[in-house]
């Protein structure tokens, strides 16, 4: 049995243990040792971005008729080896971006990049392409590449929206807030629309004001509504969702979620979202077959992972351990498809204690060139279960920078700052966990719970 | 008066909308005729006129009016109409650019089958000029002839694009001009032999989605002036969002996204005040750059006077002709005209009708 939740140095407080997922963790470790299989193909495991950050463009209710995008690709593909000109190689390489979005291929963003770098040779106005191509960057983790881009872009053109977009979005993957803030608020005055909106209630959500996070993304929401945009709806719905879920209102948060997946069916990310609430509430044979689903659709490592959590809390260790083995070959194939899902990688293996030594070496070249309040997050994260206590403060302590509360860093930082003897911090830090606990990993939303209540019995005893 | 420069003409010609990608939900690409001429359009395709055409039918003795929605629909915009949307034929039967007749579509959901209802009314006088209700005159589904009362026809659904247009040789041609060099390249719209790049019809197998209503002659008035026009509801409030008349005039005259989505909010009636100086300043300049004129000023303050109001007239007795300025037939070629009225000079984009248009009501060619 694996032991998770609060350590201290103090040998007598060793003692500390929590329940909760342990148990199960035990199983999972077990099973590791068993073969892994392989994954589909790469191209289908393989999550193209971070959903915050680009809405989704997918007709998924078909109200709008588009047709799907394998058509768009092969109908731009043929225009453009028929000689198609510039125009023919930026709707492809939006295509290919569109289907991205719906499979997971990672390979799509580079055919993206290699068409629009064919465009940008013979388009007389190549700003646009590289509006385009900064994107992409930014779709494959390359902030400094897509804040370049953009940047070059707003030197000839500063009022560009769709530059400004980007570069505000890289600065804030890197970490620099008030570089980010001052694009965002640059977009909103220039385009007061959902997109600024939801990026100004990011911003506000990473600086402590979950509120006025909740404000606009509502707005972004309904905007989107009104204008009969159904797959923005869902993008901000979504979105809506986890700020309700990191707060602890599970029945915004379903609701929000609920009203996405009305709006575009299917739509994975609010699939995950609404199968944690799921999950939280009871119900997790619903959550169950609502991941299983989501995974067969986009099987992103943290989407994989909650389902392999909520299949070892039922007592299905050998599905369990399909999923994580399902993860560990993702991991695998990071190494040959970049970076882009390192992230949630480093959280997995944290989580479950697995390839700690790896996952610290990942952590850390990810947070070099992503520097924001997660990156120290997923690095603390993994520091202090390799039980190096002093750095994972250090770093948690950057995360916390901002005030951000999210229940997954206020999870992580509070077991530190009891590990380090902190309890006042430690316990108001557990206590924004546990109100968000449907946020954490499932395998973890017990042991939060467990940490919390353990460190109030310690700091209550006279 | 003559305040434009080069860097302001060459705002309008950045046609494709790189900043949808980000601001948008649907990222649309591509600009012509009017297709995708300003912001607001930009996000939803459903609601942005591509074109309006003006002609005899059939028969004569009756007029169809067609106005097209949805840049490539399918690949780049929507193949449906946007529910709860009003589309509008607004028709000044005078000579005051003030609508006296109103002919309003609307659309309701769409059916697990794609189609969706169609309610058609139509305002006369002042109720035209409101949002005070029309009177029914037809109702039906996308994709089937609806018999309308008091006579008459409509039809709504998918297309063939009628446009047609070499849409990135004209945007090369334009950045040349604009980045200082002149008109070194005018030959490239007049030589149609060239191969690199060869005349390519950016259009050619793109869809669209069409209103098409056919009335009486009778029914409208002897020489109309037709315009085209979107509103939705917007805070609870029904807002104009589009209108087009004649072909490239938002996407060419106008200069920024805010002017774009003004032009688009404005009212025919307002043109001559508004936007003379804008068109008569860029085809001042063009016809500078050009020496196709001893008096560019001159001539520029004349084209604005033929162009504005942005309406599309049309004597019905007469068979429609874009290049005459009567009416706008399916198979015109309104970039040929625009591009030799504009630079005082024939100019050509080689590139003519690829559409197979149905003989008969609703004349438009069916879908790719």
């Amino acid at each position: 049995m694996t032991t998770i939740g609060l350590r201290r140095r103090d040998p007598r407080r060793l003692a500390y243990r929590l329940i909760g997922a342990g148990a199960a963790l035990g199983i999972v470790l077990a099973l590791t040792r068993l073969q892994i299989g392989s994954p589909a193909t790469p191209v289908d495991v393989v999550p193209p971005v971070d959903v915050i950050a680009a809405a989704p463009q997918l007709d998924g209710g078909g109200s709008l008729g588009l047709l799907p995008p394998a058509q768009r690709v092969a109908f731009w593909e043929k225009r453009v080896a028929e000689g198609g000109s510039f125009l023919d190689l930026i709707n492809l390489a939006d295509a290919y971006l569109d289907r991205s979005r719906a499979t997971g291929d990672l390979d799509d963003l580079r055919r993206a990049a290699t068409a629009l770098d064919q465009a940008v040779e013979t388009d007389p106005y190549p700003d646009r392409v590289i509006d385009r191509r900064a994107m992409v960057a930014f779709a494959l983790h390359d902030f400094r590449g897509a804040m370049s881009r953009a940047d070059d872009v707003l030197r000839r053109t500063p009022d560009d929206l769709a530059a400004l977009g980007v570069a505000g979005d890289a600065r804030l993957e890197t970490g620099d807030i008030a570089g980010a803030r001052e694009r965002y608020q640059r977009l909103a005055e220039l385009a007061p629309s959902p997109a600024s909106w939801s990026r100004l209630g990011r911003m506000a959500f990473l600086t402590g004001d979950p509120d006025a996070a909740a404000r606009l993304i509502s707005r972004a929401a309904t905007s989107s509504r009104e204008q009969g945009l159904p797959d923005a709806e869902a993008f901000y719905d979504f979105q809506l969702g986890d700020l309700h879920r990191a707060t602890g209102d599970l029945d915004g948060a379903e609701a929000a979620y609920t009203a996405s997946l009305a709006a575009l069916p299917e739509y994975v990310p609010a699939m995950n979202g609404l199968a944690a609430v799921l999950a939280a509430t009871d119900r997790r044979d619903e959550a169950i077959q609502i991941l299983e689903r989501a995974t067969a659709r986009l099987p992103q490592p943290e989407l994989v992972a909650a389902l392999g959590d909520l299949y070892a809390l039922s007592g299905d260790s050998a599905r369990a351990e399909d999923e994580y083995r399902l993860v560990a070959g993702i991991a695998q194939l990071s190494a040959a498809t970049g970076s882009v899902y390192d992230r949630q990688l480093v959280i997995f293996s944290a989580d479950h204690r697995r390839g700690l030594r790896d996952a610290l070496a990942r952590a850390r070249a990810e947070l070099a060139v992503r520097g924001d309040v997660y990156g120290h997050d997923a690095l603390a994260w993994v520091l202090y279960r390799l039980d190096r206590f002093d750095e994972a403060a250090v770093h948690a302590q950057a995360a916390l920078a901002l005030g951000t509360p999210d229940p997954r860093i206020a999870y992580h930082a509070g077991l530190i700052a009891a590990v380090q003897g902190d309890e006042p911090h430690a316990l108001s830090l557990l206590r924004i966990a546990v109100r968000g606990v449907a946020l954490l990993p499932p395998l973890h939303a017990g042991a939060a719970r467990a940490a919390l209540a353990e460190l109030s019995s310690q700091v209550a005893q006279p | 008066m003559r305040t434009l420069t080069l860097r302001a003409v060459a705002l309008p010609l950045v046609v494709l909308a790189a900043a949808a990608l980000i601001i948008g939900s649907t990222a649309l690409r591509v600009g012509a005729a009017d297709h995708l001429d300003a912001p607001t359009v930009k996000k939803d395709g459903r609601i942005d006129i591509n074109d309006v055409y003006v002609f005899q039918g059939r028969n004569a003795g009756r007029t169809a009016l067609v106005m097209t929605v949805n840049p490539a629909a399918g690949l780049l915009s929507p193949t449906t109409f946007r529910p709860a949307a009003r589309y509008e034929f607004k028709v000044d039967t005078g000579t005051d650019a003030i609508e006296d007749i109103s002919l309003r579509v609307k659309f309701g959901a769409v059916r697990a089958d794609g189609s969706q209802s169609i309610d058609i009314s139509r305002a006369d006088g002042s109720k035209a000029q409101t949002n005070a209700p029309g009177m029914q005159i037809g109702h039906g589904s996308t994709g089937e002839v609806i018999q309308l009362a008091g006579g008459g026809r409509a039809w709504a659904g998918l297309v063939d694009d009628p446009f047609f247009f070499d849409l990135a040789r004209f945007q090369t041609f334009k950045a040349t001009l604009l980045a200082g060099g002149g008109l070194a390249d005018l030959g490239g719209l007049t030589d149609c032999t060239r191969t690199n790049p060869a005349p390519t019809n950016f259009f050619k197998g793109l869809n669209g989605t069409a209103i098409v209503i056919q009335l009486a002659d009778s029914a409208l008035g002897g020489t109309i002036r037709v315009w085209g026009e979107t509103s939705i509801q917007e805070n609870g409030v029904r807002t104009q969002v589009e209108r087009m008349g004649l072909p490239t005039i938002n996407t060419v005259f106008n200069h920024t996204d805010a002017t774009k989505d003004a032009y688009n909010r404005a009212e025919p009636r307002n043109d001559v005040a508004n936007y003379s100086d804008d068109v008569s300043g860029v085809v001042e300049l063009i016809t500078s750059l050009a020496g196709t004129t001893p008096d560019p000023a001159a001539y520029g303050d004349a084209i604005a006077g033929v162009l504005l109001p942005d309406m599309i007239t049309y004597n019905t007795s007469q068979p429609a002709n874009f290049g005459v300025l009567n009416g706008r037939a399916l198979t015109d070629d309104v970039i040929d005209v625009a591009l030799s009225v504009v630079a005082k000079t024939s100019l050509t984009d080689c590139i003519g009708n690829d559409s197979v248009f149905r003989a008969h009501f609703p004349y438009v060619g069916r879908p790719n």
